[in-house]
């Protein structure tokens, strides 16, 4: 695996806060991404995650350190065209990304910014549709389209221009539960095609679905650790203000209650075949 | 949103839709500047059996276009009444006590009225017939000759296609604002004029808010989709000119030498 994210040393501050002149939003963050890793990032509000977020594609740029994109570096302005094209980003609000009049225009958008040829654009356009599964509302203003069917427009939108990495910042956080679903289904399809997915939330369940995840507070990485392994100390999730995943509550509360359950679980399934195997001794 | 009728797209498979959007709004500008170059009754018949014709070739109802007009029912009724009462020459028509008409007022009334007329009629069809997003594209393809002299044509297209974009988005957002004031208590409804309009005062300020912090979402999201201006931009929509769009200029001769011939 190569190296596709590597933020060195990396401080922020925003210029504007002009009372909190010592008030780093990120401070000392050093973090490699592989190509193909599946990430969450997850974070009180105000810890500096979006800010990180804001710093792979260069959209913000570190007061101090570096952070580079495979052979790329977001300080260098000759770069950061080329950046933006590898990294692609998907926003909150779905209706604050859209640009054109029709779904088809929109996710031309940015494939006409690159000055791809129409012939490939019509090409890629086709192809991102399908992927996302908007076939038949080509033409459909984005008015019409629900939460979940804009913000897979966006995603479309990010598809076209063929990035190696997608961002999700807290994407999934307007939508209602079946957009959300939906969302969420594609972001793990967009990981097993090998793109490399960076999905920063606040709802630690949604985190559970990435392979790697990264609690970070007060603009400082907390932890960094596999899935697994968060998994069964995600008790301490809690001193950062977020959410214990339910199979983790169930667990630690059935354990108090004395259910012969193993010490550690890995995940929600491994939870329910050992709760469905004492059930079926009884 | 449903009351407003001009200036609406109405979908349909006319000649008139088929034709290329540039010709269309090339033909529709040359022609509202000819309509000030009529000035008797050959040239505005002429004029208006054409207009006519369009209408009809549109395959829209007449009464959309009646609509249309009904925007101008008023200004129409104060012109005809300002020129029979106030513009003098010609014989006197009819005299009531201190309230005289005179031929050139009666003939100035018809022909100012049919004049507005006809321009609504025909900006009515130009967009009747061509989607907005045509409408953009034609108007950015036709300023393209401009861009050497510093007209910044591609931003005036994209800044047009999302307005449009945003009309919906906002128009929603005013009316949820509209409820989350009344259900505090605000009153839209009652009160004088003056009061009503102050009212509104409370749903502008939010709306006001919403918009600036929309359009720096949007500004952040288009950069990170690597928009950075015109140059070096393909497009997804082309337009192609036909030899269906040959018809339009050549009507357009036919015109102007017609006017040219008949007028006085």
């Amino acid at each position: 695996m190569s190296t596709i994210v590597r933020l060195s040393d990396v401080w922020f501050q925003y210029q504007h806060d002009e009372q909190g002149a010592n008030q780093w939003a990120l401070c000392q963050i050093d973090l490699t991404i592989e190509k193909g890793e599946y990430i969450a990032i997850i974070g009180p509000n105000g810890s500096g995650k979006s800010t990180l977020a804001r710093m792979f594609n260069g959209l913000l740029v570190p007061t101090k350190g570096t952070v580079q994109i495979a052979d790329y570096f977001t300080h260098d302005e000759n770069d950061l065209w080329e950046i933006r094209r590898m990294v692609g980003m998907v926003f909150q609000n779905p209706d604050n990304q859209i640009v054109s009049t029709t779904v088809r225009d929109d996710i031309a958008f940015g494939l006409e910014n690159l000055g791809i040829p129409r012939r490939e654009m019509i090409r890629r356009i086709d192809q991102a549709i399908e992927v996302v599964g908007l076939t038949g509302l080509e033409e459909q203003a984005p008015h019409y389209l629900s939460g979940g069917q804009k913000q897979r427009l966006c995603i479309a939108g990010i598809l076209v221009m063929q990035p190696k990495v997608i961002l999700f910042d807290e994407a999934t956080s307007m939508l209602d539960p079946q957009g959300r679903k939906d969302v969420l289904q594609l972001i793990d399809q967009l990981h097993r095609q090998g793109k490399t997915v960076i999905h920063i939330t606040h709802a630690a369940e949604e985190a559970f679905l990435a392979k790697r995840i990264i609690v970070m507070n007060q603009g400082k990485i907390e932890l960094d650790l596999p899935r697994d392994e968060l998994y069964r100390q995600a008790e301490c999730l809690q001193k950062w203000g977020l959410e214990v995943p339910l199979p983790v509550q169930l667990h630690r509360r059935l354990r108090e209650l004395g259910v012969p359950l193993t010490d550690l679980i890995h995940s929600e399934e491994e939870l329910v075949s050992q709760l469905c195997r004492l059930l079926s001794k009884n | 949103m449903s009351q407003i009728s001009i200036g609406q797209f109405i979908p349909g498979r006319s000649i008139l839709h088929q034709l290329d959007p540039r010709a269309k709004l090339f033909f529709v500008f040359s022609y509202m500047i000819l309509i000030f170059f009529a000035n008797n009754v050959t040239t505005y018949s002429m004029l208006l059996v054409f207009t006519g014709l369009c209408i009809l070739l549109s395959q829209i109802s007449l009464g959309i276009y009646i609509k249309a007009l009904k925007g101008i029912f008023y200004l129409i009724i104060a012109m005809i009444i300002l020129h029979l009462l106030f513009t003098k020459g010609g014989e006197i028509l009819v005299r009531v006590g201190f309230l005289t008409v005179y031929e050139e007022g009666f003939r100035q009334a018809i022909f100012i009225s049919l004049r507005l007329l006809l321009l609504v009629l025909m900006a009515s069809i130009l967009t009747f017939t061509t989607s907005p997003l045509e409408l953009t594209d034609a108007f950015e393809s036709m300023l393209k000759p401009f861009v050497r002299f510093g007209l910044p044509a591609h931003e005036f297209a994209l800044m047009m296609s999302m307005a449009l974009r945003f009309i919906p988005t906002l128009w929603d957002e005013t009316e949820r604002i509209k409820k989350a004031q009344m259900a505090r208590g605000a009153d839209f409804e009652s009160g004088s004029l003056f009061r009503r309009l102050k009212s509104y005062v409370f749903i502008l300020i939010p709306l006001f808010i919403s918009i600036f912090r929309r359009a720096d979402e949007l500004a952040m999201a288009m950069e990170a989709r690597c928009y950075r201006g015109g140059p070096n931009r393909t497009k997804l929509r082309q337009l192609h000119y036909s030899s269906r769009d040959l018809a339009l200029p050549m009507i357009l001769l036919l015109l102007i030498i017609g006017i040219w011939l008949l007028r006085k």
